[in-house]
C-alpha cells in the first residue's frame, strides 16, 4: 500500500468508527425508552408473556419486522473515501485509528507470529549438536580413510592404492569402467571440443593447451560444464578454453559434429564416461576428468593461494591426479555425514516436536529444504573444511584438500548466508503479512455474514 | 419486572389507557427507524470498505471481493514498480546497491507486515463495534415485538374490562 492508499484507508477507517459513535449513543436512548415504556405497561396492567398464544403472536410481530430488504447501497470508492477525505482533510496517522491497547494487541500479534516462525525455522540446540557432531564425524573419516591421489603417471592402473576410501572408489571404477569399455566409448568422440595441442586452435598463444592438461582446460570435459560447453563446441567447431587469462573461444583445425541436442548430449555422455577412468598409453591411472568446476577456478590464478595463483594450485592439483576419482573419494565422508544429518534430525523432530517423519524428511530434501536444515549443513560443511584445512596445512600439501567439503561449504554456505541475511527477513514478514491479511479475510466475511442480519432489520 | 396496584388505581389507568397506549405505540414506532438505519448503514459502509482494503493487500488477486475494490489493489501493484524504477538504484556501486536494495526490500516488507497487523486490528475493532450495534438493533426488534403483542393484550383487556393476573415480564 503506498501512502497516498494508506492516509485513503486510515481515514476511511476512522470515518467508519466515528461514524459509529452517534449510533452507539442513540441506541443507549432507545434502549432506556423501551424499559421506561415496559414499565410503564406494567404500570397498565399485567400480562402473562409465557403462554404460547403470546409466544406466537410475538414471532409473528418479529417475522413481519424481520422481511428482508435490500441495504442501501454504498459505494465504497466514492462515498467512504470522499466522506472521510472531506472529514478529515489533513494528514492520517495510524494512530489515528489505534488505541495504546490496540498497539499492544498488534505487537503482541507480531511477536506470536515470530515465535511460530523460529519454531520452524531457527535452530535449537540439538541442531547444533548434530551439525557439530556429524561435521566432526566426517572430519574423522576424512582423516583416517582418504588419501592424497595416486600419481597419475607412475600408478599402474591395477595397483591397489592408498587410503580405504581411495581403493572402495577404484574398485567401483575399475569394475563399472576397466579399459575395454573405456575404450568402446571413446569412439562416440567429440571434434573440436575435444582439442589437445595448441596447434588444433587457431590463434591461440602458447602454453593454452597440452594433452597433460587438455581435460582440464576445455570446458568440454567438465562433469557438469561439459554438457553445456561440450554440446556447443561441437556445434560450432570450437574449443572453450580457460587459462589464466580467462575463458576463450578458439577456432580449431577440427570438425564440427552433426546431430540433433539429444543425439550431442549422449555423445557427450558417452565420451566423458571413456575419459574418468582410462588408463594412460604407458598403462598407468592416467588423469582422468577433472572434479566438477575445477576448469572455471582454473580462471582465478589473480587469486593468491600458498605461494602461487588458485588457478596454478589447480592445474598443479589436476596434473599430480586430482580427478573426478579423487572427488569422488573425498565425497565419500561428506555423504555419509548428510546421510546421518538427515537421520538425526527427522529422529529429533519426531521425538521432540511431533513431526511426523514424511515431514521431517520433506525438510532435508533439496528442493524443499527447511532452510534451518540449510544452516545444519553450512555448519557440518564448515567443520569438515576447517578440520580438513588443518590436514592441508600440516601436511604442507594441496593434494589433501578435501574438494567434495569445500564445494559443499560453498554451496550451503552461500544459501546459509544469504537466508540469515535476506530471505529470512523477507519470509517472516512476508508470513506475518499473509497471516494478518487471512485475518482481515476472516474479518471481511464475518461483515459479510452481517449482512445477511442487517438485511432482515425493518430499518 | 413486575407491580402490585390497587383495584383503584387500575380502575383509574384503564380510563386513560386507550390514549396512553396509543402514545406508547407511537413512541415506539418513532423509536424503530433510529434503532435499525444508522446499523444498516454502518453496515454497508463497512462491507464496501473492508473487501476494498482486503483487495489492495491481496494485490488484487483476491477472488469473491468487490470490483471497485479489486481495482484499487491493481493500481497500487503499478505503482510499486514505477517506484521501484523511479529509485535508481542502477546507478550505485553494485554491492551497495545489493545491500541497499536487501535492506529496503526488508523494510518494506517489515512495514507492510505491521501495516497489515495494524489495519487488521482497527478493522477487527470495527467488526466488533458492528456487531455489537446488529446485536443491539436486533435486541430492540424482539423487544418491540413484545411490546406490540402486551399492547394488543391490554387494549383487548380494556374492552373486555378485564384485568389481568399475570406479570408483565418481558426481556
Amino acid at each position: 500500500m503506498n501512502n497516498k492508499d494508506e492516509q485513503r484507508n486510515i481515514k476511511a477507517v476512522r470515518l467508519l468508527q466515528r461514524r459509529s459513535d452517534p449510533i452507539e449513543e442513540a441506541h443507549d436512548g432507545i434502549g432506556e425508552d423501551i424499559r421506561a415504556k415496559k414499565r410503564r405497561l406494567a404500570e397498565l396492567g399485567d400480562v402473562d408473556t409465557s403462554t404460547p398464544d403470546f409466544k406466537k403472536r410475538q414471532q409473528a410481530h418479529l417475522d413481519a419486522m424481520s422481511e428482508r430488504r435490500k441495504l442501501p447501497d454504498v459505494d465504497s470508492e466514492t462515498t467512504i473515501y470522499e466522506e472521510s477525505e472531506a472529514a478529515y482533510p489533513g494528514v492520517a496517522h495510524l494512530n489515528d485509528i489505534l488505541t495504546r491497547e490496540d498497539w499492544a494487541v498488534v505487537d503482541k500479534r507480531i511477536t506470536s507470529h515470530i515465535k511460530d516462525f523460529n519454531a520452524r525455522y531457527a535452530l535449537d540446540g540439538w541442531d547444533y549438536a548434530i551439525a557439530g557432531g556429524c561435521g566432526l564425524f566426517a572430519a574423522m573419516l576424512d582423516l583416517l580413510f582418504v588419501r592424497k591421489p595416486a600419481k597419475p603417471d607412475d600408478t599402474e592402473w591395477t595397483k591397489k592404492v592408498d587410503g580405504v576410501f581411495n581403493r572402495w572408489v577404484q574398485q567401483a571404477f575399475n569394475r563399472l569402467l576397466p579399459p575395454e569399455v573405456s575404450k568402446e566409448l571413446s569412439k562416440l568422440t567429440i571434434g573440436s571440443a575435444d582439442s589437445r595441442t595448441v596447434d588444433q586452435l587457431l590463434g591461440a598463444p602458447s602454453q593454452t593447451l597440452y594433452p597433460g592438461n587438455h581435460r582440464l582446460r576445455s570446458l568440454a570435459h567438465d562433469p557438469i560444464l561439459g554438457f553445456l560447453f561440450g554440446v556447443l563446441d561441437m556445434r560450432c567447431g570450437t574449443c572453450t578454453v580457460v587459462g589464466s587469462d580467462g575463458l576463450k573461444i578458439y577456432p580449431t583445425t577440427g570438425e564440427s559434429v552433426d546431430g540433433n541436442l539429444f543425439q550431442l548430449l549422449g555423445r557427450m555422455f558417452g565420451h566423458l564416461l571413456s575419459d574418468v577412468n582410462a588408463p594412460s598409453a604407458t598403462g598407468n591411472r592416467g588423469m582422468g576428468l577433472p572434479a566438477p568446476f575445477m576448469g572455471i577456478l582454473r580462471m582465478f590464478d589473480s587469486l593468491s593461494a600458498g605461494d602461487s595463483g588458485l588457478g596454478k594450485q589447480i592445474e598443479y592439483m589436476y596434473v599430480k591426479g586430482y580427478d573426478l576419482r579423487q572427488f569422488v573419494v573425498t565425497s565419500i565422508p561428506v555423504l555419509i555425514m548428510e546421510v546421518m544429518m538427515r537421520v538425526f534430525y527427522a529422529v529429533k523432530q519426531v521425538k521432540l516436536t511431533g513431526s511426523s517423519l514424511g515431514e521431517a524428511l520433506i525438510d532435508t530434501m533439496p528442493l524443499k529444504m527447511n532452510p534451518r536444515f540449510r544452516m545444519m549443513l553450512a555448519m557440518a560443511y564448515g567443520t569438515v573444511a576447517a578440520v580438513n584445512g588443518a590436514k592441508v596445512y600440516i601436511t604442507k600439501d594441496v593434494l589433501n584438500l578435501n574438494y567434495a567439503a569445500y564445494l559443499g561449504l560453498v554451496w550451503n554456505g552461500f544459501h546459509a548466508i544469504k537466508w540469515a541475511l535476506l530471505d529470512r527477513s523477507l519470509k517472516l514478514w512476508r508470513e506475518v503479512e499473509q497471516k494478518e491479511m487471512e485475518a482481515l479475510k476472516s474479518i471481511v466475511d464475518r461483515i459479510d455474514d452481517l449482512r445477511g442480519r442487517a438485511e432482515r432489520l425493518p430499518f | 419486572m413486575g407491580s402490585e396496584f390497587s383495584p383503584e388505581k387500575i380502575e383509574q389507568l384503564k380510563v386513560k389507557a386507550g390514549k396512553e397506549i396509543k402514545e406508547v405505540l407511537d413512541g415506539l414506532r418513532d423509536d424503530a427507524p433510529k434503532a435499525y438505519e444508522g446499523v444498516a448503514a454502518a453496515t454497508g459502509g463497512a462491507l464496501g470498505y473492508g473487501a476494498s482494503f482486503a483487495a489492495l493487500f491481496y494485490g488484487g488477486t483476491t477472488v469473491g471481493l468487490s470490483a471497485a475494490g479489486i481495482t484499487s489493489g491493481l493500481g497500487a501493484s503499478g505503482r510499486y514498480r514505477r517506484r521501484w524504477k523511479a529509485a535508481g538504484v542502477g546507478v550505485l556501486a553494485p554491492p551497495v546497491a545489493i545491500g541497499a536494495v536487501a535492506f529496503y526490500a526488508i523494510a518494506k516488507k517489515r512495514r507492510k507486515a505491521k501495516e497489515a497487523a495494524a489495519i487488521a486490528r482497527a478493522i477487527e475493532e470495527l467488526y466488533a463495534t458492528q456487531e455489537r450495534l446488529m446485536a443491539n438493533a436486533e435486541y430492540f426488534r424482539r423487544q418491540l415485538a413484545v411490546l406490540e403483542v402486551i399492547i394488543e393484550e391490554l387494549e383487548k383487556e380494556k374492552r373486555l374490562g378485564g384485568g389481568g393476573t399475570g406479570m408483565v415480564s418481558v426481556s
